[in-house]
């Protein structure tokens, strides 16, 4: 142990090794990049032509889709059954407003809840409520974390002319408000607004949010649909996220087929996933490997971490210089 | 509480000028639009004891014995009527006295 | 999930809820044998609530005819084929009915909260459109028309109608089935009701309900449900002076049918122990009054005094193992039984307790083959605060016209 106390090159070589080790360790615990900690796996691109809320804008066939694994919630009653299993997620921000465009498989479009027993197709994002908060353990948020969603459903914008289509009426006495009970207590779910913002902290406790902020609409096409959701960057209250170039948003999915009577917890759902909010669009030049994957900082930090360890050992120990083992140096 | 999203009716309804509400289903020429009585045979023997049974009841709710026998001849009271006219006299009695015993004739 | 106690089954059963306290029930007395369905409860509670656009299928109270017609159709035998499927041969009755905690023996089988399916709270189905559609299909439908016509004690073809508004259930199928607490169960007089702000129309509740009384509105995109008349019951109708009152489908029945009135509960859903209450006289007491298919499990306050023609075993699925002694116990009526059936509909207002003031004899009559002595008896009813409020006799009273009032 006498090398320790010297200050020989070998003592220089120690302090050297032991400034790296703390470099490496500080990679890992300090999180010194935004793509250190975790990948993300969606990223919304900043566009230079502005999307608009048509599901069919030109501006997401040149946007490249992730596609987010959807399964069937059975977490808590009432449970699904399954039914859509992915749904492809692209993003972009134009002018400060995210625009979210879903598009999933879904042959048979539920555009109407006219009749008793049938039900819409819908889709809707969930976003932690307060940015900086942990991201609840399940869907539909915790008492302490609570959940912003926004919810788009195919029947909210529907004009429903009912009984003239399938029988006749003589007269309808009264008309007003007070005979939709309802509409007077000021549910959301009897307007036609189409796409709901919504606050929700556990199962069961989904409430709309006093600020209806959410633009959205939606399109079926001959595969599935296709829907356009948009905020601007910010929003007033405390129950919403704020998002911002450079940010990485933890976001959940969930969508409904009203064909397989979908609603309320009978849906499917994707884990939290992370949404980065880039400075750059898609076609310009990528500052991170082709392959879209990060600068692999943990790695680094890894390697790091081992050479230093190993230089630590040899500089303590020293290299052997007894290999034939005879305790006697050898000879070279 | 100050929500901001409009209600909107689904439903404008105007009856008198609404043009969605006027008739457009034909009259089916088949369709009789009548009433179809479903016609239920019976005998002596049952209608005895459907007469009775009705006395019964209205012997309950405080009816005298010859307020009953007056609804057998009334022709408002279809079923018994019919019975009245089909069987007479004799079978009103009949299903009075087998509630009312003191009201039987010799 | 808790357990409750639920003294139609006479055990205690599984139910998503802890049961909660409160004063009083509302519930009821249909008596069957008199129903002619002439529909107009069920027109009144559709000329007062469910006329306006989007509630154009909704009837919150209904008349159909058994054993065919049902509204939905066929709402009572899909659900019975349901709880049979999950619980095969199981769906029985044991032990000899017992005291008032268990006055119809115990039912062994499993309600729709115990059968519910992995994953849904409630056993249900949800029926399409096409089933609301219809309430009067196979209205006066009997059951076939053998040679020799009617016959007692059982007729051998037969119908009878089945009138039924939503049973303001003391564990609601709905209440539990909704997954947002937006029903709630009132705790002054026990009425199941729909929160229309928090309702947001997943329709749980028309699945979870058995008796299929909840509802949805396609113009509001929730689901509304028979509401009691509550304003009624909290006596702000002006006509009885702040007095409550008996709903619209039990004040305009014509054939005088129907008795509604609040009992008083204890807490573990009984009803206390209150002879002088005419609905607790006839329920516990001469026991002529049953629940409507108790095996679903949900304790359903309204109550049926059966009809007395129809086969026993087709009853006995529908009310339950107390149909004999109900028939028997209807059809020679005690002599204060039959005064307190004077009561139904003499008075818009609730009738919280009678008394019977004896009377001279009357008549002596033959009743089902033996000897009944009838007497002049005047049955009072009283408020909740003891004042009287209506005397019928037993004798219907008779007044004589003169011959001639007018010019017609």
């Amino acid at each position: 142990m006498t090398a320790l106390t010297s200050t020989s090159p070998r003592t220089r070589r120690l302090i050297a090794i032991g400034l790296v080790l703390m470099l490496a360790i500080g990679f890992r615990i300090f999180d010194v990049t935004p793509a250190a900690a975790q990948s993300s796996i969606l990223t919304s691109w900043s566009s230079t032509t502005d999307p608009g809320l048509d599901p069919n804008s030109a501006v997401w066939a040149d946007t490249p889709a992730t596609s987010v694994q959807l399964t069937a919630q059975n977490v808590t009653p009432p449970m699904s059954t399954g039914g859509i299993r992915a749904v492809n997620v692209r993003s972009v921000h134009y002018n400060n407003m995210l625009y979210v465009n879903l598009q999933w498989a879904d042959t048979t479009p539920d555009m109407s809840t006219a009749s008793v027993g049938t039900f819409a197709d819908a889709v809707a994002m969930q976003f932690p409520s307060v940015a900086a908060s942990s991201v609840p353990a399940i869907c539909m948020g915790q008492a302490d974390s609570a959940v912003n969603i926004w919810q788009w459903r195919a029947d909210a914008q529907e004009g429903v002319s009912l009984m003239p289509d399938r029988g006749y009426v003589d007269l309808y006495q009264f008309t007003d408000d007070l005979y939709y009970p309802a509409r007077a207590a000021g549910n959301i779910q009897s307007s036609t607004a189409a796409v709901q913002n919504l606050i929700a902290g556990g199962f069961g406790t989904l409430t709309p949010l006093n600020e209806q902020v959410i633009a959205g609409a939606g399109s079926h096409g001959a595969l599935g649909w296709s829907v356009t959701l948009a905020r601007p960057f910010t929003a007033p209250g405390e129950n919403q996220p704020a998002f911002a170039t450079g940010d990485m948003v933890d976001v959940a999915f969930a969508v409904w087929d009203g064909t397989n009577k979908d609603r309320n917890g009978q849906k499917s759902v994707s884990a939290f996933v992370r949404l980065e909010i880039a400075g750059n669009d898609f076609a310009a030049p990528p500052t991170v490997p082709a392959s879209d994957a990060p600068f692999p900082w943990d790695t680094l930090a890894l390697i790091t971490i081992a050479v230093a360890v190993v230089g630590l050992v040899l500089a303590v120990f020293g290299r052997p210089s007894d290999w034939d083992g005879d305790d006697q140096p050898d000879q070279t | 509480m100050t929500a901001t999203w409009e209600p909107v009716r689904l439903l404008d309804v105007r009856p008198e000028i609404d043009p969605a509400f006027k008739v457009e289903k034909d009259v089916e020429a088949e369709d009789p639009l009548e009433l179809v009585g479903v016609t239920y045979p019976t005998d002596r023997e049952a209608d005895t004891i459907a007469a009775r049974c009705f006395v019964e009841e209205y012997a309950m709710i405080g009816w005298r014995a010859d307020d009953i026998a007056a609804l057998f001849t009334s022709p408002e009271y279809a079923a018994l009527y019919r019975m009245f006219s089909a069987y007479g006299f004799g079978f009103v009695h009949e299903a009075i006295a087998s509630v009312f015993p003191d009201q039987r004739r010799a | 999930m808790a357990q409750v106690h639920n003294w139609h089954l006479g055990r205690d059963m599984e139910y998503p809820y802890t049961g909660g306290t409160y004063d009083r029930q509302f519930a009821a007395v249909f008596n069957i044998n008199r129903c002619i369905a002439c529909q107009t409860c069920t027109m009144s509670c559709k000329s007062t609530w469910t006329h306006s656009p989007g509630q154009e299928l909704m009837w919150w109270n209904n008349v159909e005819t058994k054993p065919y017609g049902g509204y939905p159709t066929h709402w009572d035998s899909r659900l019975l084929s349901m709880l049979e499927t999950a619980n095969p041969g199981g769906q029985t009755w044991t032990k000899e009915p017992g005291p008032t905690s268990a006055p119809y023996g115990q039912f062994s089988g499993q309600t729709i909260f115990e059968a519910a399916d992995l994953g849904q709270r409630v056993l249900g189905y949800i029926p399409e459109e096409n089933d609301w559609k219809a309430p009067n299909r196979f209205e006066d439908h009997a059951t076939g028309a053998p040679r020799t016509g009617a016959s007692l004690p059982e007729h051998e073809g037969w119908f009878f109608y089945l009138a039924r508004i939503c049973n303001h259930c003391t564990y609601p199928g709905c209440l539990a089935a909704c997954p947002r607490n937006a029903i709630y169960k009132r705790p002054e007089d026990g009425i199941v009701l729909i929160d229309q702000e928090r309702c947001r129309g997943y329709q749980k509740c028309v699945e979870g309900c058995p008796y299929k009384k909840s509802m949805y509105r396609p113009t509001t995109r929730t689901s509304e449900k028979c509401i009691a008349c509550y304003p009624r019951i909290e006596g702000s109708d002006p006509l009885t002076g702040g007095d409550p009152m008996e709903t619209r489908c039990m004040t305009a029945c014509v054939g005088k049918i129907r008795m509604q009135g609040l009992v008083n509960v204890n807490t573990d859903g009984t009803w206390m122990n209150e002879p002088s209450h005419p609905l607790y006289y006839m329920v516990h007491e001469e026991k002529i009054a049953l629940p409507l298919y108790p095996q679903f499990g949900t304790q359903p306050n309204i109550y049926y005094i059966p009809p007395r023609w129809v086969p026993r075993q087709y009853l006995y699925q529908m009310f339950g193992p107390g149909v004999d002694h109900a028939i028997e116990a209807y059809t020679r009526p005690s002599r204060r039984l039959l005064a307190v059936l004077q009561l139904f509909r003499a008075t818009q207002k609730i009738i919280f307790s009678f008394d019977v003031e004896e009377g001279p004899l009357l008549s002596e009559i033959v009743v089902d083959g033996a000897p009944m002595e009838l007497y002049d008896d005047t049955a009072v009813g009283f408020d909740q605060n003891g004042n009287e409020i209506i005397r019928v006799k037993v004798e219907d009273p008779l007044i004589e016209r003169p011959g001639k009032i007018n010019s017609l």
